[in-house]
């Protein structure tokens, strides 16, 4: 574990002291480099200056609204950005994923469940830049993107134009949340807009072809009011 | 009223008019008498005659009025003396005896008249007074069925229009000086069309003014203030309901005290409002306290641990085996966990009660909701898949509802079945289309189950049934109702056949289902061949 979080550098966006120290106690015994600012604005110069890995970023700042503040640095940098949110900010959070945040973590959360997002934003960020991985495997099955298939057991899988395309569209993005908002847009363009309930009726039918039991799906996992993640570590 | 207004003059001469044509059938009858007693009678008949005079006379004075019975009095005196006393033809009287019975004759005529018209004079009064109490009346029983402002405004009007045969509208008084809108017999009217000076006039003198009155007269409308007993809270405007016409409206007694109970209605109507308004303010106070006692002492067990459990490891860390401080950490994060949802279920049903939840509606398909609060329930407490059974109709519609509130529902519902039952009876969902409008959604448990009586009080707010194992605030069915009502379902809970509790909700499947286009005709065909 050492070698592998050795040297990356953590932003912290946050302006609470106290959940500060905590991040930076459990992060650095992680191995992490961890810098911090306390407002938007600091946040702004420290992605600038020292050009961090990946950026935790607290949607309630005190001098620009976080939510502004995700465009600003994805026009800078394509570092990831997990979006860090209270419960009353449910709608801010989709904002934040379309806008092109990562990933995002609802207050109040544990440092596990910080270490494994911080972990699937780094290794997804790993392989932007290096040849896209053209097979996705994820428990039984190998999703081929060029050859446009799915094979579970070297058995082809039937699926529909739009099926595949939602299940590349997430595959793409490997234990992230994808937002319903990208999914609609991949799949059928952006003269769709708001139907989500055609991302709905497909997933069903995918979950129906893929899932061994669909109300406990492994690998489609929905994230209420968000958009679907990928599950591959099963 | 000691107004003269023009209109009341018109009817003055309308009045004349009949009244010469009375008049003149009066002189007629005392001819007609004449000419029937010479014919009859002949010129010796004078008794005969004379009661033939007075019942002509009494006759006219019943049918006719006071003037005419004068006047045929007079007449038939005239006539009399001039056919029927000696010397015939002239209006001489000879002996005395002839001069009483003329004499009297008129006397009786008079008297018979007098009698006559203060007995019509009583029966109109009556009859007036009687069509002002009815009026009242009506308008009384009106405003007393009233259920809203609007409603008791635009009865009233009503009323009014229909007795006194005009077109009537309620100014609003803002509590200031101005009016904030217009009420007809028909809704909300523009203030445009109003005499606003004249109406603030009558408002600010309370004091009728416009036409009809001494104030202001030029006013193509009548204003007659409404005042209760905090002064005046509005103007009622009344115009001719013929615009064209010259008649002129006037305040009439009767329109004046039909404005002082309209006035009363309204009045009573702002008290109950604000007593009312004053309830709601107990009763937010009344959960408030309960909701601060409740809170204080649940809130307070994982604090406590919380606090005892990360002030030993401050203290005394260093002294500990390691199991014990691993223990102690375990504890606070178990504890705060516990707080978390705590506050969280608390936050919801205050925003809840504040009507601040919003509802975000989409299409969602319920089988991901199940799917996301099974992954929930497992994460938080580990369960064997076997715990929960699901049992979902294969071909549920996509219903139009808020995925994170319905969410929370079912969590909620299967807490409390997990917390309820024991730890190795099976807790059952299923879901089916209840009939054509209706989803519905079940949580089955089998473990002691609920007395009769509690079944409906578990959606009370802070209820939490005598027997509970567990340490929550008691809002979770109370915020599972809330959320379930607020999408346009119910929500109930029966006992489960051979014990335990089940508790069911409906979702009502949207009127109009969504429409799929076709997938793209280059789609048509898989992938994978």
């Amino acid at each position: 574990m050492e070698s592998v979080t050795n040297g990356t550098s953590i932003l912290i966006v946050e302006d609470d002291r106290k959940i500060l120290r905590v991040f930076l106690t459990s992060l650095e015994a992680e191995g992490y480099r961890v810098v911090d600012a306390s407002s938007g604005q600091r946040a702004i110069e420290e992605v600038r200056t020292r050009n961090p890995d990946i950026i935790l970023l607290d949607l309630g700042l005190p001098d620009i609204d976080g939510l502004d503040l995700v465009p600003t640095i994805r026009a800078h940098t394509a570092t990831p950005i997990i979006v860090v949110s209270a419960r009353e900010q449910e709608a801010d959070k989709v904002k934040a994923l379309d806008a092109g945040a990562n990933d995002y973590l609802t207050k109040p959360f544990s440092v596990p469940e910080l270490l494994a997002r911080i972990r699937v934003a780094l290794r997804s960020h790993a392989m932007v830049g290096t040849t896209p991985r053209t097979v996705i495997s994820f428990g039984d099955y190998h999703l081929d993107l060029e050859r446009r298939r799915l094979l579970r057991h070297e058995q082809h899988v039937l699926l529909s134009a739009t099926e595949f395309k939602l299940l590349a569209t997430l595959a793409r993005h490997p234990d992230e949340v994808v937002t319903t908002n990208t999914l609609l847009k991949e799949a059928w363009g952006s003269a769709h807009q708001g139907k989500k309930g055609y991302v709905r009726v497909y997933m069903h039918s995918l979950r129906r072809k893929l899932e061994s039991d669909p109300t406990r799906p492994r690998y489609l996992l929905n994230e209420a009011g968000l958009g679907y993640r990928l599950n591959t570590s099963e | 009223m000691t107004h003269d207004p023009p209109a009341q003059r018109e009817r003055r001469t309308w009045r004349s008019r009949g009244a010469l044509l009375r008049d003149f059938l009066g002189l007629a009858t005392a001819g007609v008498a004449t000419a029937l007693g010479l014919w009859l009678g002949g010129r010796g008949d004078l008794t005969n005659t004379a009661v033939g005079y007075l019942f002509v006379i009494a006759l006219v004075s019943m049918r006719l009025g006071f003037r005419p019975a004068i006047l045929a009095g007079i007449a038939s005196a005239l006539c009399f003396d001039y056919f029927f006393l000696p010397p015939y033809g002239s209006f001489n009287i000879d002996n005395g005896r002839d001069l009483v019975t003329e004499v009297s004759m008129f006397g009786v005529a008079i008297f018979v008249s007098t009698l006559n018209e203060r007995l019509r004079r009583q029966a109109r009064s009556a009859r007036l007074s009687e069509r002002r109490t009815e009026s009242l009346y009506t308008l009384v029983r009106d405003l007393a069925d009233a259920h809203s402002l609007d409603e008791l405004s635009i009865a009233g009007l009503r009323q009014i229009e229909s007795v006194a045969m005009v077109s009537a509208r309620i100014l609003v008084r803002n509590g200031g000086d101005h009016f904030k809108c217009a009420l007809s017999s028909g809704g909300r009217v523009s203030l445009e069309t109003e005499d606003v000076a004249a109406a603030q006039w009558a408002a600010q003198h309370l004091e009728p003014a416009g036409q009809g009155t001494r104030n202001l007269s030029t006013a193509n409308t009548c204003y007659v203030p409404l005042i209760g007993e905090r002064g005046c809270i509005g103007v009622l405007a009344i115009r001719s309901r013929d615009c064209t016409s010259t008649a002129v409206v006037w305040p009439s007694s009767l329109i004046q005290a039909m404005a002082r109970q309209l006035a009363m209605a309204i009045e009573r109507f702002w008290l109950s409002d604000e007593k009312h308004i004053a309830e709601i303010e107990a009763e937010t106070e009344r959960i408030r306290n309960a909701v601060l006692s409740s809170v204080s002492h649940d809130l307070r067990t994982p604090l406590t641990v919380i606090t005892s459990a990360s002030s030993t490891l401050v203290e005394h860390g260093d002294r500990l085996q390691v199991a014990a401080r691993t223990e102690m950490a375990r504890l606070i994060n178990e504890e705060a966990k516990h707080l978390s949802e705590l506050l969280k279920s608390l936050l919801d049903v205050t925003r809840l009660q504040a009507g601040k939840l919003s509802v975000n509606r989409d299409w969602e398909s319920l089988e991901e909701v199940v799917a996301s609060v099974l992954r929930r329930v497992d994460e938080r407490k580990g369960l064997g898949e076997w715990r929960l059974r699901t049992d979902l109709q294969d071909d549920l519609p996509l219903l139009e509802i808020d995925a994170t509130l319905i969410e929370q529902v079912l969590l909620n519902l299967i807490s409390n079945a997990l917390t309820y039952s024991g730890t190795d009876l099976p807790i059952e969902i299923n879901i089916s289309s209840h009939d054509e409008s209706d989803v519905l959604v079940s949580v089955t448990d089998h473990g002691k189950g609920l007395r009769t009586e509690d079944l409906t009080r578990i959606f009370d707010k802070f209820y939490r049934s005598g027997n509970t194992p567990g340490s929550g605030l008691g809002l979770g069915l109370t915020l599972a109702r809330g959320i379930v009502e607020a999408h346009g379902g119910k929500i109930w809970a029966s006992p489960t056949p051979g014990g335990g509790l089940t508790v069911q909700f409906t979702l009502p499947v949207s009127a109009t289902p969504m429409v799929m286009e076709e997938e793209t005709s280059e789609g048509a065909r898989a992938w994978s061949r």
